[in-house]
């Protein structure tokens, strides 16, 4: 017959055997809202990650992967671009500029690629400031070479022509437009 | 120790066992069986769903049991909201030239519930707090009607405006659907053209 104490040793056993699975499982299992994105690389991985869930879930290893996660949610920029350069008759004229833009991390494959290689780390200020780059050099762009009159009746022709670049910029660290408009144009004086 | 005490131990383990796996049970699914109004959404994640192709589902007016382990949930909010905006000064667009304007618009959204646009408001404002939503849709909105009342007509008249209001609603649907949001309705009784421009 078992002795009490070999007893107890299966039962912690058992216990261990049937608990320890479900233990990892829910420590490894990884949920990822449709809002984030989690990528997994190998340990010691650089470069292409071996996957990237969106929405979903994933059972990451431990010890052989490691990972990184980003926000997609919405963000808002609400931004003035000062003294802006433009053309009238060949003279120059200086206009202040606000812009309104809805943007995120985009979840489509090949530009969350380029998310978690440029923005893993990066804080939502300097997210903000890498869209507010693309956003002013795209504005000061598309404007040097008309002049307000031409262009502040048709405000959609115009965003067209400035927020095409600036989306391509963005695209290039993982950034996507998802609406944008030229809120305010005011001449400026020198 | 003997063997009839052994078994007495056994039967107590049993009974144990039996009065714990139904009342850990009972409050497993008490806890995770989650049911979903109609002004909210559900947003169930974690694999891939049944009859989807993708790792997530979004349940208005309903409930679904949230497994453990492998799924987890977030809401989302459906109920309108109203909005003002305020106006100053604002340029607009007159027959003979360029105008100021200023008032106070109206409206109302929603993160809309028709399934193609409500997974869009899934991937785009999950886990977002609803004041946080409010802010960035209303200064969106802010935007998108200054640079729309800079390039049309200012309106004059009372169809005018019902007019210009329904252009507006029509021309920012596809913009915030974009978001998974709507623009239900819109008033801009009290804008009026003032000097300075």
């Amino acid at each position: 017959m078992l002795s009490p104490i070999t007893v107890g040793l299966v039962i912690v056993f058992v216990v261990l055997v049937t608990f320890m699975p479900i233990v990892i499982l829910s420590t490894r299992y990884r949920r990822v809202a449709p809002s984030k994105a989690l990528a997994v690389w190998a340990a010691n991985g650089t470069g292409r990650p071996l996957a990237m869930v969106s929405g979903g879930g994933i059972f990451v290893p431990p010890l052989t992967r490691r990972t990184a996660t980003l926000d997609l949610r919405l963000r808002f920029l609400d931004m003035v671009v000062p003294k802006v350069q433009m053309d009238k008759d060949g003279q120059g004229q200086l206009v202040r500029v606000r812009v309104g833009m809805l943007y995120r991390i985009s979840s489509e494959n090949s530009t969350l690629e380029n998310a978690f290689a440029h923005l893993v780390g990066k804080s939502d200020k300097e997210i903000e400031e890498i869209v507010g780059g693309a956003v002013e050099n795209a504005v000061r762009e598309g404007l040097a070479k008309t002049s307000l009159d031409k262009v502040e009746g048709d405000r959609d022709a115009l965003a067209l022509k400035v927020f095409i670049p600036a989306l391509e910029a963005m695209k290039a660290f993982g950034l996507e437009i998802r609406c944008a408009a030229i809120a305010e144009m005011e001449l400026q004086g020198r | 120790m003997t063997g009839s005490g052994l078994s007495t131990a056994g039967l107590v383990l049993v009974v144990v066992m039996l009065a714990i796996v139904p009342l850990v049970t009972v409050v497993i699914f008490k806890t995770r069986f989650k049911r979903v109004p109609l002004d909210k959404a559900m947003v169930v994640y974690g694999h891939y769903m049944p009859g989807s192709c993708r790792g997530y589902m979004v349940i208005v007016g309903g409930a679904k049991f949230i497994t453990p382990i492998s799924e987890e949930y977030a809401v989302l909010d459906l109920s309108p909201r109203t909005a003002e905006l305020e106006l100053r000064s604002a340029t607009v667009r007159l027959n003979d030239g360029r105008g100021r304007a200023s008032g106070k618009i109206r409206y109302s959204y929603r993160v809309r519930a028709e399934e193609a646009v409500l997974d869009t408001a899934a991937e785009h404002l999950t886990g977002l707090d609803p004041a946080e939503v409010s802010r960035m849709v209303e200064g969106y909105v802010e935007a998108a009607f200054k640079a729309f009342i800079a390039s049309c007509p200012f309106p004059t008249s009372p169809d005018e405006r019902r007019s210009f209001t329904d252009r507006f609603l029509v021309f920012n649907k596809s913009d915030l659907w974009n978001v998974g949001v709507g623009l239900d309705s819109m008033d801009i009784d009290g804008l009026r053209l003032v000097g300075g421009g």
